[in-house]
C-alpha cells in the first residue's frame, strides 16, 4: 500500500510541480513581454522627445542666425550709406568684414554686377574678390536680385555645400540703402551645423539604448497616420514602432534580454520548487507512515495475534479517529466473539457436567462393611466424560457381585451407554451365572449396538460361605489380588471378547479361592494408562508396586493409589476415567 | 499415526505407523472409509503401530464387522508384542484373524 500511496504521492506532486512550472512560465511571459513593451514604448518616448526638442532647437538656432545675418547684412548697408567711399577702399572693408565676424561681403550695383567683394579664403589665407561677378550668372546668387528693384527684399538663404570648399555656406542679403543693389554677406553657419548635427535622427539612433542589446530606428515619417502604434513580435525578438510628429520610431529588443528575468525568475522558481515539492513529498510520505501505514501494521499484527487465538489481544491505535473507531470496532467485535465462545464452552461445560453426572449419579456409594468382606470404590473423572462404572450388589444371601467397566469412547453417548449397560448387566447377573449373564448381556448389547461401541467388563461373584470368586473378564484389565503377607499376583485368567463386539463371543467364569485377608483390586484402564509428559504410562508394574506398598484402611488405599497416578502423571492432564474399587476378603460366613 | 493404503483390485492393504488413539482413530476411520468401496479383503499391518486405545480398537471393531457383513474378510498383520498383549486382554485376538 505504501508503494501505491508514494507512486500517487509522486504523480500529484509532480503534477503539481509542472502546473506551478508552466503557469509560472505563462504569468513571467507575460510580465516579460510587458515589461518589454513598457520599456520600449518609454524608450521611444524618450526618443522621440529628444528628436522633437533638437528638431526645435535647431529651428530656434536658425531663426536667431538668420536674424543676426540679416541684421548684419543691414548693417554694412547702413555703413555704406554712410560712406560709399569704403566700396573701394579694400582694407576698410576687410575690416567691417572682421568686425561683422563674416567670410564674405558683396555689394553690387542696380544690374547685380558686383562692384565691391572680398571673400576670406582659408586655403590661400588671404583673401579673394568676386568683383564684376554677374548675380544672375548663377541661380543661387539670382536669389538675391529682387533687392536691386525692391528697397524691403531680405533673405537669408539655407545653408548649401560651397562648391570650391565644399563646407556648408550661407547666404544672407538686403537691398542697399545708398543706390539700388545687393548687399550680400556669407558665412559658415557653424551653430547651425553643429545644431543640425545634434538633430540629426542618425546621431540619436546611436545614442539612444534600449536595454543593452536593443536599438532604435528613426526614419521620416514615410506617410503614417498620426496615431500609428504597432508591437511586432518575431522569432529574433519584439519591436514597437510608432509615430511621433513627423518621425517613424521604431525600438527593437532581443528575444534573450526580453526573457532575461523570467529565465532567471523560472531557475530560481524551479530550484525552489524543486525543493519545495521534494519536501513535502517527505512530509506527507512520513506522515502516511507514522499515521495511516504504522497503524495498519499495527492493526494486522494485533489481528493475526488475535486470529492465532489471543482474545486478550486489544488493538489501540489513536493515530486518528478513523484507526480509533477501527480499534474500538475490531476489540468490540473480539469481544462479542469471546463472550461468544464463553457462552459455548459455559454450555459444553454444562454439558459435560451432565454426563457426569449421569455418570457418577448411578454409581453405588453405601460401602458397609460385613463381617465377610469390606469395600470401597472411587471414580476420578477426566474432564471429558468417559464411560467407566464399577457396580457392587447383593445377588441373594450367599452371593455378592462385583463389577467394574469400561465403555469405549467418551462423552455422552458413552455415558448413556454407559448407563444402559450398568442396569442391563445388573438385571442380568441378578438372573443368572456370570458366564452366562455376559453372554446374554453381550447378545442384548450387539443387538442393539448402532455406534459400534464396546465396553470391557470384569465380574467377580463372592460367594460369602467359601470365599470362591466366580470371575469372568471381558476384555478388561486382569484384576489384581493382595495377599495377606503383601504378596501381589494379576489374575490372569481367561480373556474373553469385550461386550457388545461380536455376537458370537463365549464367555467363560474362573473360579478363584480367596484367603482371609486378600484384597482384590479391581481397576480400569485409567489407572495402568496414566500417562506423564514424556508420554510414559504408569504400567503395570508400577501399579503393582503401588499396591505393595499400599497400608491402612481401604479408604487410605484408595487415596494412596490415586496420589501416585497423579504424582507421576505431574503436569500432563487426566485423558481417562480413573476408577478402583478394592475389595478385602475377611472370612467365610458360618 | 500415519496410515498407508494399497489398493489391489478388492483387495485394500492398510499399514499403519503410530498410535492409534482418541485423537488419530476418527481420522484413520475416515481414510478407510474413502477407501471402502468395492473392497472384499482387507490386511491391516499393524508392524509399526505403538499404541492402540480403546478408540482405536473401535475402528479396528467396526472394519472388522464391516468386512463380516459384506462376506469379506479381514486380516491383521504384523502385530507386536505390545499390540497383542493389547489384543489378548481385550479378547480381540479371539475375534480377529491375526497373521
Amino acid at each position: 500500500m505504501k508503494t501505491i500511496f508514494q507512486k500517487w504521492l509522486f504523480v500529484f506532486v509532480l503534477a503539481a510541480f509542472i502546473i506551478t512550472f508552466l503557469s509560472s512560465w505563462w504569468i513571467h511571459s507575460n510580465l516579460a513581454e510587458n515589461s518589454a513593451v513598457e520599456l520600449l514604448q518609454n524608450n521611444l518616448d524618450d526618443a522621440a522627445r529628444r528628436v522633437i526638442s533638437t528638431r526645435k532647437n535647431l529651428q530656434t538656432i536658425i531663426t536667431m542666425s538668420n536674424a543676426s545675418a540679416l541684421a548684419k547684412t543691414r548693417a554694412l548697408a547702413m555703413m555704406i550709406k554712410e560712406n560709399p567711399a569704403i566700396l573701394n577702399d579694400n582694407n576698410k572693408l576687410d575690416d567691417i568684414r572682421k568686425k561683422l565676424d563674416v567670410d564674405e561681403v558683396h555689394v553690387s550695383d542696380a544690374n547685380g554686377i558686383l562692384i565691391a567683394s572680398l571673400a576670406y579664403a582659408p586655403a590661400t589665407g588671404g583673401v579673394k574678390s568676386y568683383r564684376g561677378y554677374d548675380m544672375k550668372s548663377s541661380a543661387q546668387s539670382a536669389e538675391f536680385m529682387p533687392a536691386c528693384t525692391d528697397p524691403e527684399f531680405a533673405l537669408v538663404q539655407r545653408p548649401q555645400r560651397n562648391g570650391v570648399l565644399k563646407i556648408l555656406f550661407q547666404y544672407a542679403g538686403t537691398a542697399r540703402l545708398d543706390a539700388p543693389g545687393i548687399v550680400q554677406i556669407g558665412y559658415r553657419p557653424e551653430r547651425i551645423e553643429e545644431a543640425s548635427s545634434l538633430a540629426n535622427i542618425k546621431n540619436i539612433e546611436k545614442d539612444v539604448r534600449i536595454g543593452m542589446n536593443g536599438n532604435l530606428f528613426i526614419e521620416k515619417n514615410p506617410g503614417y497616420r498620426e496615431d500609428y502604434r504597432k508591437i511586432i513580435r518575431t522569432a529574433q525578438g519584439i519591436s514597437l514602432t510608432a509615430v511621433y510628429d513627423n518621425y517613424l520610431l521604431t525600438a527593437n529588443l532581443p528575444k534573450e534580454e526580453m526573457y532575461m528575468s523570467r529565465d532567471s525568475v523560472i531557475k530560481i522558481l524551479i530550484i525552489g520548487n524543486l525543493i519545495l515539492f521534494g519536501v513535502i513529498f517527505l512530509l506527507i510520505s512520513r506522515l502516511l507512515q507514522k499515521v495511516v501505514i504504522n497503524g495498519i501494521y499495527t492493526v494486522n499484527d494485533s489481528l493475526k495475534e488475535i486470529t492465532g487465538g489471543n482474545l486478550e489481544k486489544e488493538i489501540n491505535v489513536t493515530t486518528t479517529t478513523e484507526f480509533q473507531s477501527l480499534s474500538s470496532g475490531i476489540n468490540s467485535t473480539v469481544a462479542a466473539l469471546k463472550k461468544a465462545i464463553e457462552n459455548e464452552s459455559r454450555r459444553i461445560d454444562a454439558e459435560l457436567e451432565m454426563g457426569k453426572t449421569i455418570q457418577t449419579s448411578v454409581l453405588p456409594v453405601d460401602f458397609h462393611d460385613t463381617p465377610n468382606y469390606r469395600l470401597h470404590a472411587g471414580m476420578f473423572t477426566a474432564r471429558e466424560v468417559g464411560g467407566d462404572f464399577y457396580d457392587f450388589f447383593t445377588i441373594d444371601e450367599n452371593r455378592t457381585a462385583l463389577l467394574i467397566a469400561d465403555v469405549s469412547g467418551k462423552g455422552i453417548t458413552a455415558a448413556l451407554y454407559m448407563m444402559n449397560a450398568k442396569s442391563l448387566l445388573k438385571e442380568l447377573i441378578l438372573l443368572y451365572p456370570p458366564a452366562e449373564a455376559f453372554a446374554a448381556a453381550n447378545q442384548e448389547l450387539c443387538r442393539t449396538n448402532k455406534a459400534h461401541m464396546f465396553l470391557t467388563a470384569f465380574l467377580a461373584v463372592l460367594d460369602r460361605r467359601t470365599g470362591i470368586i466366580q470371575c469372568v473378564n471381558a476384555g478388561h484389565n486382569p484384576p489384581l489380588l493382595k495377599h495377606s503377607d503383601n504378596s501381589v499376583e494379576y489374575l490372569k485368567i481367561k480373556h474373553s471378547l469385550v461386550l457388545s463386539a461380536s455376537p458370537k463371543a463365549k464367555y467363560t467364569a474362573v473360579p478363584v479361592q480367596l484367603q482371609p485377608g486378600d484384597k482384590l483390586f479391581l481397576y480400569t484402564d485409567g489407572v495402568t494408562e496414566a500417562m506423564n509428559l514424556q508420554n510414559e504410562l504408569f504400567g503395570e508394574k508400577r501399579f503393582m508396586e503401588t499396591v505393595v506398598s499400599a497400608e491402612g484402611s481401604l479408604p487410605e488405599i484408595l487415596d494412596f493409589i490415586r496420589s501416585k497416578t497423579a504424582e507421576f502423571a505431574g503436569e500432563a492432564p487426566q485423558n481417562d476415567d480413573i476408577t478402583m474399587l478394592i475389595m478385602e476378603y475377611i472370612s467365610a460366613s458360618q | 499415526m500415519k496410515a498407508v493404503f494399497d489398493k489391489n483390485a478388492n483387495s485394500l492393504t492398510v499399514s499403519v505407523e503410530g498410535s492409534i488413539d482418541t485423537v488419530t482413530a476418527p481420522e484413520l476411520d475416515s481414510q478407510l472409509q474413502a477407501n471402502w468401496e468395492g473392497i472384499t479383503e482387507l490386511i491391516m499391518d499393524l508392524a509399526a503401530v505403538d499404541y492402540i486405545s480403546s478408540a482405536g480398537l473401535r475402528v479396528i471393531l467396526m472394519a472388522n464387522q464391516q468386512m463380516e457383513d459384506c462376506d469379506g474378510s479381514m486380516t491383521v498383520r504384523n502385530v507386536n508384542d505390545d499390540i497383542k498383549e493389547i489384543f489378548e486382554m481385550t479378547g480381540f485376538d479371539s475375534l480377529l484373524n491375526l497373521e
